[in-house]
């Protein structure tokens, strides 16, 4: 009650302060003449009874000052007058200001625009009401094993639960939409009438699907809020119209909210009713995807265990193995959706404090610095009767003043910078579109700039009032202060360290997972990926229709200007698709596991187009056709490990095929590559001759003359050319593909290594500024040790020893902080372990390096201090 | 401990407390509060009447009491003080203390 009625009467005090002021006066008026009146009636004259009055108050100024100090305006007062001064001090030295200005602006944007990540990502709301009761449906087996795929019987068990408010099924789906004659794969989503109930939220447009449309799979559709605006133009008399999707007119009724994606990675383009009961009858495959709500009395944890125990389900853990019991298990949506990125944005977030703390030190060596200069001025406040506290006041005042400046302009800076991260976290982190300078953000960019501010006062204010008045003993108040700019140089260096080695150590499982040599060509390369499904666009589906479609589509690409050749493969490299085969070898005794290889069907020409070399036997050539002996090329990976020490060629596989079993004959080793990307373990692999098989996944590899992007739109025609209306499911390169395949431990490692520059440069700085200062402070004494004849060599040994010792210092805090923080790194590091020593080293090394050569210019200005011009001052 | 700790705390909280024992009796404005502690005191306690302003403005920052401007006896405006309940509470409060700490005091001097 006292704190909330005391910001009451502070703030009424404010806002009516004149009207207060002359509240007070009146009230002492009163008093004054009721008690001159009283000494009047006891026979004074007017005068003499004021002048006993006044004396009786006390001191009427006096009172009427610390009256207004109860009232607690003094403290704004003192605000006022001391960021005037600070702005005046600004003036003085412009400098010096901007420098702090400047540090803290780059500081406060790099942590300000960091944290719109965690802020947007982490923190904001789900678009969706009461998000917190929302989760996926799984099913979890003893051994751990998780499958999203529910049988049908449990999703109507779950249904049935007590505890589950709502349950919808999901099924994401392509289909190809006809835009006048031009086919586009758009992705789309089938979802009960219930997902409405389970995601909570208003339609843009429209009304959702109802029971007996989803029930009749009727021809109705809600188009994605991406798809209405960029098709449609965000027309909102699109309801009722009509668009074509796989050949069967669609009623849109409805446009989903701006970037509403539930749970999806990507944003479906246009949502399609399903029902359980019709999948269940027509679809046949026996499994469903699900979410679900869960009543508001229960938490999600509870509900878990509810369904674990009323429940009993199967799932099957591995490919080919009895099923085995399982329950149901909840995934809440938050873990769903941004999970996976929790923990690098929360190590991102603890780098960014890092840097922010360093900032803090390195705004507090220069106010040291400069408060060491204004000694004199800070003496004179003293001597005159300004308390220790008034004086640390104005001394944060001031600091917080400037790093107000610099925490507005790092603001506005990061206004860009967010504009930037969210460019270069498109498709690599979720949730990007909320990503923005929020208030949460700006909320962090105060604090940021009060904790600057604050430290950078409180640093000089606490080594300088520290001095008595009486005895400006100058030379003990420079100790006190070097010894503190000291020992924050030291704080910034074993920062510095900290953020090295999370860098280095980001930087090294980067470079670890980024194959710099893939095994095949990358540049000049684009892909066309199709699928041949026995839709209306491509409805024969035999060998001899799709090898041929293969074959002339190749032959009218390579026609095409700019194209040198063009090959045909599954799935392209690096695009986190596999195809894997089972295989087993017919002379060897059956091992204990499986045999897997990745499987790729391929056109003669593949090896050549995609330069991987032949190590030993030959590669496919046309003749390998349905005629001929059935053939295999395997990579060098398999040779080795399936026949060891022996000349493969010759040998047969036997690839276990759902349809057919078969086997064919090695005809040729070809190297090794890193087809499926990020996984650095190289697999086996295996290559079948299109010509021997039936291709229904394709993806045409051009090998083009320019960039493969100009050429992007000839390809896509000739193909339609030969199958009009194909829908091309994705078109791109492999230069592009290889990128994006490492996108996300990119955007982290770049991030943090960013920060750890930042940091070691504004170390170096801190180093720098320090050192050089003292030489200033210690002319006097190097001219006279330089007058004395001291050698070059122990002039600059004064400022390089001291470089070396904070160096040293700093490296070994450094590296107990880092040892202690790594274990936070661990779940973000792949390949690499968090104590890796090498980075380790190398980030004090590098520090101790940085260090050094912050500490050559002041050890050359020592150097040239004239020893008469520095005894003469 | 604590009591006398409390009662330590000197001039200030007595004047607080005189304040609020004086407007536990009726409303007053400030010169009527310090007529009062002189009468009452028997002019022994000769303090600045200053002072009392300060203690005024700190007891109502702090809720205890609350001002308003009322006319006053000789026509004009004058401002008045009121005790709050939280006042009074700490009134009960502090005279308890002082008479706690005071009988301590006593006992040890006549010992």
């Amino acid at each position: 009650v006292s704190a909330f009625s005391r910001l009451l009467y502070t703030l009424r005090a404010l806002t009516r302060r004149r009207q207060a002021e002359a509240e007070l006066d009146e009230e002492l008026a009163f008093h004054l003449d009721r008690e001159a009146a009283m000494f009047e009636r006891t026979g004074l004259s007017p005068d003499d009874a004021r002048r006993e009055a006044e004396r009786q108050f006390g001191g009427v100024l006096r009172y009427r000052e610390e009256t207004q100090d109860v009232r607690g305006l003094s403290w704004l007062d003192d605000l006022r007058i001391d960021s005037g001064f600070a702005l005046r001090l600004v003036r003085r030295y412009p400098s010096f200001s901007a420098n702090v200005i400047v540090i803290a602006a780059l500081g406060i944007a790099a942590c300000a625009t960091t944290f719109s990540l965690v802020s947007g990502i982490l923190l904001s709301p789900l678009p969706f009401s009461k998000a917190d009761r929302v989760a996926t449906l799984n099913l979890k087996s003893a051994a751990g094993n998780v499958t999203a795929s529910l049988p049908l019987h449990v999703y109507h068990a779950i249904a049935a639960s007590p505890v589950i408010d709502a349950i919808a099924a999901f099924f994401p789906d392509n289909g190809a939409v006809d835009w006048d004659g031009e086919p586009e794969s758009i992705r789309t989503e089938l979802v009960t009438a219930s997902f409405f109930k389970v995601f909570d939220f208003q339609l843009a447009l429209g009304r959702p699907f109802t029971e007996s449309e989803a029930f009749e799979k009727a021809p109705v559709a809600l188009l994605g809020n991406e798809l209405w605006r960029t098709r449609f133009n965000g027309d909102s008399a699109v309801l009722g119209r009509r668009i074509t999707l796989d050949d069967k007119p669609l009623t849109i009724i409805g446009v989903m909210p701006p970037r509403f994606r539930a749970h999806f990675v990507t944003e479906p383009a246009v949502w399609l009713p399903m029902s359980v009961t019709v999948a269940e009858s027509s679809q046949g495959h026996g499994t469903i995807n699900a979410v679900v709500r869960v009543v508001d009395t229960v938490t999600l944890e509870r509900a878990e265990a509810w369904l674990g125990a009323t429940i009993q389900a199967r799932m099957v853990e591995n490919r080919g193995a009895d099923s085995v019991s399982a329950r149901p298990g909840l995934m809440p949506m938050s873990e769903r959706i941004y999970g996976h990125v929790q923990r690098p944005l929360l190590v991102l977030l603890g780098a960014v404090l890092l840097v922010l703390l360093l900032v803090a030190a390195n705004v507090g060596t220069m106010f040291l610095a400069r408060s060491a200069a204004r000694d004199q001025e800070l003496g004179v406040r003293r001597a005159l009767g300004a308390s220790r506290g008034r004086q640390t006041r104005q001394l944060v005042t001031e600091a917080v003043t400037l790093t107000a400046m610099g925490g507005l302009l790092g603001v506005a800076v990061s206004y860009w910078g967010v504009d930037v991260i969210r460019g270069l976290g498109f498709r690599v982190l979720p949730r990007m579109d909320a990503v923005a300078l929020d208030w949460r953000v700006v909320l962090f960019a105060v604090a940021a700039t009060m904790l600057t501010g604050v430290v950078g006062g409180l640093a000089p204010a606490l080594t300088s009032t520290r001095r008595t008045t009486t005895t400006p003993d100058l030379s003990a108040a420079r100790v006190t202060s070097q010894r503190t700019s000291s020992a924050l140089v030291v704080a910034q260096i074993a920062l510095s360290v900290v953020l090295l080695v999370g860098g280095g150590l980001l930087m090294k499982s980067f470079l670890k997972i980024v194959p710099d040599d893939p095994g095949f060509a990358t540049e000049k390369r684009a892909t066309l990926f199709v699928w041949l499904s026995a839709t209306p666009s491509f409805p024969d589906t035999s060998g001899v229709a799709t090898r041929r479609f293969v074959h002339s589509v190749s032959d009218r690409m390579r026609a095409a200007t700019g194209v040198r050749d063009v090959a045909a493969m599954t799935f392209a490299p690096l695009d986190g698709m596999v195809y894997s085969a089972n295989i087993e070898i017919p002379d060897q005794p059956p091992p204990e596991k499986p045999l897997w290889a990745s499987q790729n069907l391929v056109t003669p020409n593949f090896f050549d187009v995609m330069q991987i070399e032949i190590r030993r036997g030959r590669a496919f050539a046309s003749s390998d056709d349905e005629g001929a002996e059935r053939v295999v090329i395997v990579n060098e990976t398999a040779a080795s490990r399936w026949w060891p020490g022996e000349n493969p060629i010759g040998r047969a596989i036997t690839l276990k095929e759902s349809r057919e079993t078969f086997t064919a004959t090695v005809v040729g080793v070809s190297g090794d590559t890193r087809m499926s990307g990020t996984d650095t373990r190289i697999r086996p692999e295996i290559y079948l001759p299109v010509g021997q098989h039936n291709p229904r996944f394709v993806t045409f590899i051009a090998h083009t003359s320019g960039d493969p992007r100009s050429v992007m739109r000839d390809l896509q025609r000739t193909l339609w050319s030969v199958a009009p209306r194909l829908p091309i499911e994705t078109s791109s390169d492999l230069a592009t593909i290889a990128a994006e395949s490492v996108r996300r431990q990119r955007f982290f490692s770049v991030a943090i290594t960013l920060f750890a520059v930042a940091a070691v440069v504004l170390t170096a700085l801190g180093i720098y500024g320090l050192l050089a200062f003292a030489v200033v402070q210690r002319r006097r004494e190097i001219g006279i040790r330089i007058a004395l004849g001291a050698p070059a060599r122990s002039v600059g040994g004064l400022v390089m020893r001291r470089a070396l010792f904070m160096g040293m210092t700093g490296v070994a805090f450094g590296m107990l902080l880092a040892t202690w923080l790594s274990k936070y790194m661990e779940a973000v590091l792949l390949e690499v372990a968090a104590r890796d020593a090498g980075v380790f080293a190398a980030a004090a090394v590098g520090v101790l390096v940085v260090a050094i050569a912050a500490a050559c210019l002041p050890v050359f200005q020592a150097l040239r201090v004239d020893p008469m011009e520095s005894l003469r001052v | 401990m604590r009591v006398a700790e409390r009662a330590l705390e000197g001039r200030q909280s007595a004047i607080d407390m005189m304040v609020l024992k004086a407007l536990s009796l009726d409303d007053m404005h400030g010169w009527g509060i310090s007529q009062y502690i002189q009468r009452v005191s028997k002019d022994v306690l000769q303090l600045n009447q200053g002072s009392l302003y300060p203690a005024l403005h700190r007891l109502e920052r702090d809720g205890f009491i609350r001002a308003e401007w009322r006319a006053s006896d000789n026509n004009r405006r004058a401002r008045y003080y009121r005790l709050t309940a939280a006042g009074r509470r700490q009134l009960d409060i502090e005279h308890e203390t002082w008479v706690i700490f005071s009988d301590a005091v006593a006992r040890v001097m006549a010992s």
